[in-house]
């Protein structure tokens, strides 16, 4: 059972579980407090000096972010006192930072910037040489360091000690020339995470790097699709396309961190390759078709539909309906395992994002989702059969994918349904039509825990409202 | 309105309303006078003749280049955040050059939409974008209202095809890097 | 014991810790031990731990570091659980700027420190204690290791220490000669193999300290007394220095006098009387002009305040400085205060650990304020920025670094404004770029 204990803060009361941390309190009770090097997800390293607080009874002001709550505390940090600490501080970080906004990827979302507009001196008194460190450095993993944008909060360095345990970040020298190198290129798998806490511009998305300024996005909060951990992340978007992947804190399932394989899951969705209506195959060529050739091509025949794993629930519900009393056979397509099972932080080998979900399905609508269902359903295909696959969304393996695709070709029409870019081993189909993409479709999936993870539709691109379950309508035609 | 007519009283209190008549008439009779035998026309015979405004002039944009012929733009995009007719369109990249470190690989302003505010002018952080005094903007087909970055910089209006150069804080800023 | 205190009474009623030191070949520890060193070590062994604990605390003796906290009173937050594993430090990493007591003392006598030390670990019961010496006392670093050697040849450390069934173990740890090691979680973190920057506190070392168990830190001379505390008691201490500054400290003497050098007298001395009698007066019978009084990071006196302080902690504080390791640094007339501005300013710039934002840019801003005279940008406004710099900087850091380069930074404008004025205004050589 954990305690709560009754604080005042500015003179306002707020609730927290006693010896919690106190500048954590406050956050989470929607007090303001500046800070660089605090992250909840890491040590406490007390080193930006701008979680200052003051407490009655205690002579010194001290970091909030060092201290615990305890009952009866009465904390202030909008006293003169502590503005004037925070505004020099503040003045501080500025000193040697070097001007370099319009060409920084942060802007717009960077700790200085803001702090700056609220606490900011706006007279610079720098007149002198500022510091000058190595600029545009990659450091390997899509990660760039720019070592003079730096404020040493030390965020990077405890992430690598204390989080994935590599330590390939360290801060070499002292005073005002120290600066963040790495003593070999990032090997973790967690490296764009780095990307994430730095409260500056120094640490930079190379995937994301000069593509777009991050006031022009906006985000959509769903949930990974990259394995069966099925992450809390939100995607930045706008009508140009999709733009990166960042994890959302979430407790129970990923807390701070996402791995660096669900930071390409958006890739697909706005791709200029991506599949936007219905295609024909013409020798190898994909050209736009009209759905009513397809929907005469299938009237009267046999369906055997392959799905993937990374469909939503409902979207299995759906589909199932749509097919009711058809003679259809349905096999579940399962994606090999990649990798460690599990690698102890959140990775999985498991990559079907939703294998528990559609078992379930599968279960309720009386098919096997078994792989000897699998093998079943293409063995009984006959060249009179239509065979359709849903092509799951993350393709790991393509080669594992290809050999399904193999054993489809005894069908005479094949249909793929893609939610993603065409493959060039996708010429065995006939047509090609397109279903949502996880960032186009509301719905939940089941992961590994067995928990529902909500995913949220964002903008969508392309002729992409028609699930799989339209598609089903077919073969009651 | 009540204020305005008190004072137009008060005016004609003192003067009388025929004083304002003759000095309206005083500004007709010189300008027609002068017209007539100095040759002072406003009236231009254009396009033999043409009228220079001012540099304060809002007219063509012109991208400035720095000393070396490059463009000055670091394509932070502000311009294109903060122009209201969202006529601006930049596509960014990295540069070899580390100081610069980007740099715009394609900078397009939609003439046809820019209301020639000069918002982008007084956006740009490092002088990269100014509108000229040129007026002269007609064209036949929409594409050759996009104005692209070579048209914008290295036109043939400007210092011979050379493009404006600039180097605002140029110099402080290196002076700091010693 | 009786024998000893006959042939050298005067000694221990003026010194307590310089007490050996002109016996010929202290440092060995035959030679030690025949003038009556570890008699109280072993006299120790008898008694009961804690008793030791209160003898100190009854002592009013104040940790010789520098910060002058009551060495008892930080003994009585070390946990009481002998059986814990926990850590007895010895801070020798003496590296503020002037102070040179400690190399004298461990050069001239190691032993007295070991003695202290054994003490010490009984008391708290630490079976395991670094002596964290810094790198550039090579020789002194040597001379240790060799009175360690013999001490464990005799038996004095090591397993069952003689017979009594306390264990402890004395390393000597070299340090790379970084300032901010001598601040005790600095020191803690250079010993863990760490680059040499404080912990946030707390928890404090007592608590959480070396690889995260208890740790008591204390400064060499603190210990060095420990065994004259416990063979006089403590009423025989507190008749020396002032009611809250009992007993004798060394003091370092550098600068322009005419016999620099580390003197040991009772706390509450007049600095008159240390730079007039023990220092034989100003070198060349120049006037006095500043006194730095607690090493650099104390601020200055001038001319008036240096004749009228009283060489103890509540004295000094009054008067606007600290008394800090106790090295005092006499500056004539014929000094330039601009140039020890300048010399601190760059000091507290290069030692910078870089770990605290105000201190990392702030020594650094500081140090470039007061050059500008070499890039031709000064004004005499900088003189403010300076202060108001300094003062910003102050309090807001984990250690007390920043503390460190404001406090003189900002008691040399107090005192020195004018001619700090005119220093600044004077271009150099290198002039205008």
């Amino acid at each position: 059972m954990t305690e709560k204990v009754k604080l005042t803060w500015n003179g306002k009361q707020i609730e927290a579980v006693k010896g919690s941390n106190l500048l954590q309190a406050a956050l989470d009770n929607g007090q303001e407090v500046a800070h660089y090097c605090y992250h909840a997800g890491l040590s406490i390293a007390g080193v930006c000096r701008m979680c200052m607080v003051e407490q009655d009874g205690v002579p010194r002001p001290f970091p909030s972010c060092n201290a615990t709550c305890g009952e009866g505390m009465v904390i202030r940090n909008d006293t003169p006192k502590i503005k004037a600490a925070v505004e020099n501080t503040l003045q501080f970080h500025l000193l040697n930072h070097p001007l370099d906004c319009p060409v920084c990827d942060q802007a717009g979302e960077c700790g200085l910037q803001d702090y700056y507009m609220k606490h900011g001196q706006y007279d610079s008194q720098m007149i002198d040489k500022k510091v000058h460190k190595e600029k545009v450095q990659d450091i390997g993993k899509n990660v760039m360091l720019d070592a003079e944008r730096c404020i040493l909060c030390s965020r990077c360095t405890r992430f690598t000690e204390e989080v994935t345990k590599t330590n390939e970040l360290g801060i070499l020298n002292r005073g005002d020339h120290a600066e963040i190198t790495v003593n070999e290129n990032l090997k973790n798998d967690y490296a764009q995470n780095l990307v994430d806490i730095c409260p500056v511009g120094a640490l930079t998305s190379k995937d994301f790097r000069f593509k777009q300024r991050v006031w022009f996005l906006e985000e959509v909060y769903t949930t990974c699709i990259g394995c069966e951990t099925g992450c809390s992340v939100k995607v930045s978007q706008n009508k140009n396309g999709s733009y990166r992947v960042k994890p959302v804190f979430d407790e129970t399932v990923n807390g701070h961190w996402m791995c660096d394989d669900g930071r390409s899951i958006y890739k697909h969705v706005s791709s200029p390759t991506r599949l936007q209506v219905a295609s024909e195959n013409m020798n190898g060529l994909f050209v736009p078709a009209d759905e009513s050739r397809v929907v005469e091509l299938v009237t009267g025949k046999k369906a055997n539909f392959i799905l993937s794993t990374s469909l939503t629930n409902e979207e299995y519900a759906r589909f199932f309906e749509s097919i009711k009393g058809s003679k259809a056979s349905v096999a579940l397509y399962t994606l090999p395992t990649q990798g460690p099972e599990f690698d102890g932080i959140l990775r999985r080998g498991d990559k079907n994002a939703n294998l528990r979900g559609a078992q379930k399905a599968f279960e309720a609508a009386g098919f096997d989702h078994t792989s000897a269902g699998l093998d079943k359903v293409l063995n009984a295909i006959s060249a009179s059969d239509v065979a359709y696959v849903v092509v799951p969304e993350i393709l790991y393996n393509e080669d594992h994918f290809n050999t399904l695709l193999k054993k489809i070709e005894k069908a005479s029409t094949r249909i793929a349904l893609t939610p993603g870019e065409t493959l060039s081993s996708m010429k065995v189909f006939n047509y090609l039509l397109p279903v949502p993409s996880f960032l186009e479709k509301e719905g939940h999936i089941v992961n590994f825990q067995g928990t529902q993870r909500q995913l949220n539709a964002g903008l969508s691109y392309g002729e992409t409202t028609k699930d799989i379950s339209y598609y089903g309508k077919w073969v009651n035609v | 309105m009540g204020e305005r007519m008190i004072l137009k009283k008060d005016l004609y209190a003192q003067h009388g309303f025929l004083k304002g008549l003759y000095l309206g008439l005083k500004i007709t009779m010189v300008n027609l006078l002068s017209n007539v035998f100095k040759h002072n026309r406003m009236t231009l015979n254009y396009p033999e003749e043409k009228y220079f405004y001012s540099d304060r002039f809002k007219g063509k944009h012109v991208l400035t280049v720095k000393e070396d012929g490059t463009l000055r733009c670091t394509s932070c995009m502000l311009c294109s955040t903060y122009c209201p007719a969202q006529c601006i369109h930049i596509v960014a990249a990295d540069d070899s050059d580390k100081e610069v470190e980007k740099a715009p690989v394609s900078f397009e302003i939609e003439m046809l939409r820019c209301v020639f505010c000069g918002f982008c002018e007084e956006a740009c952080p490092v002088d990269a974008i100014r509108l000229t005094n040129e007026y002269e903007l007609s064209g036949h087909a929409e594409q050759e209202w996009v104005a692209d970055h070579y048209e914008l910089a290295f036109r043939k209006s400007l210092n011979g095809g050379r493009g404006i150069q600039s180097t605002v804080d140029d110099n402080d800023r290196l002076k700091l890097r010693l | 014991m009786e024998r000893i205190m006959e042939k050298d009474t005067a000694n221990y009623k003026d010194y307590s810790l310089l007490s050996y030191h002109h016996i010929p070949g202290v440092h060995n520890l035959e030679v030690f031990e025949r003038a009556g060193g570890y008699e109280m070590m072993k006299a120790c062994f008898d008694k009961d731990p804690e008793a030791i604990k209160e003898v100190v605390k009854a002592s009013g003796l104040r940790g010789r570091g520098g910060a002058g906290f009551p060495t008892g009173v930080k003994w009585g937050f070390f946990t009481k659980d002998r059986n814990a594993q926990k850590y007895l430090l010895c801070n020798a990493d003496e590296s503020e700027p002037g102070t040179f007591k400690d190399r004298y003392l461990v050069e001239k006598n190691p032993h007295i420190l070991i003695e202290g030390m054994i003490i010490s670990a009984w008391a708290l019961g630490t079976q395991k204690g670094y002596i964290y010496i810094r790198g550039e006392f090579q020789q002194q670093a040597v001379i240790l290791e060799r009175a360690l050697k013999e001490a464990y040849a005799k038996g004095y450390l090591g397993k069952n220490i003689l017979g009594k069934g306390f264990n402890f173990d004395l390393y000597v740890h070299r340090g790379a000669g970084a300032y901010i090691c001598g601040e005790e979680t600095g020191m803690i973190s250079s010993l863990e193999g760490k680059k040499g920057q404080p912990k946030l506190k707390p928890p404090f070392p007592a608590i959480k300290g070396y690889r995260g168990l208890p740790t008591m830190v204390n400064n060499v001379e603190s210990l060095a007394a420990v065994p004259w505390i416990m063979r006089f008691g403590a009423d025989e201490y507190k008749k020396w220095g002032t009611e809250k500054s009992a007993g004798t400290k060394l003091f370092s003497i550098s600068g322009d006098v005419n016999k620099p050098g580390v003197i040991e007298v009772p706390l509450g001395t007049t600095l008159k009387e240390i730079i007039e009698v023990h220092c034989g007066g100003m070198r060349n019978g120049n006037k006095l002009k500043a006194v730095v009084p607690g090493g650099s990071s104390a601020p200055v006196f001038n001319h008036d305040e240096s004749y009228s302080v009283k060489m103890d902690y509540e004295d000094v504080a009054s008067k606007g400085s600290m008394l800090g390791s106790g090295a005092i640094i006499v500056l004539d007339e014929t000094r330039n205060i601009g140039d020890l501005m300048k010399w601190t300013l760059e000091f507290y710039h290069h030692e910078s650990c870089g770990q605290c934002t105000p201190c990392r840019e702030g020594t650094g801003w500081l140090e470039s304020i007061f050059k500008r005279r070499e890039t031709g940008k000064a004004s005499k406004a900088d003189i403010d920025t300076l202060d108001k710099t300094a003062a910003s900087m102050r309090g807001q850091t984990i250690c007390a670094l920043a503390d460190a380069a404001a406090m003189p930074a900002q008691g040399m404008i107090k005192s020195f404004r004018s001619e700090l004025e005119a220093y600044i205004m004077t271009p150099t050589n290198t002039g205008k770029k």
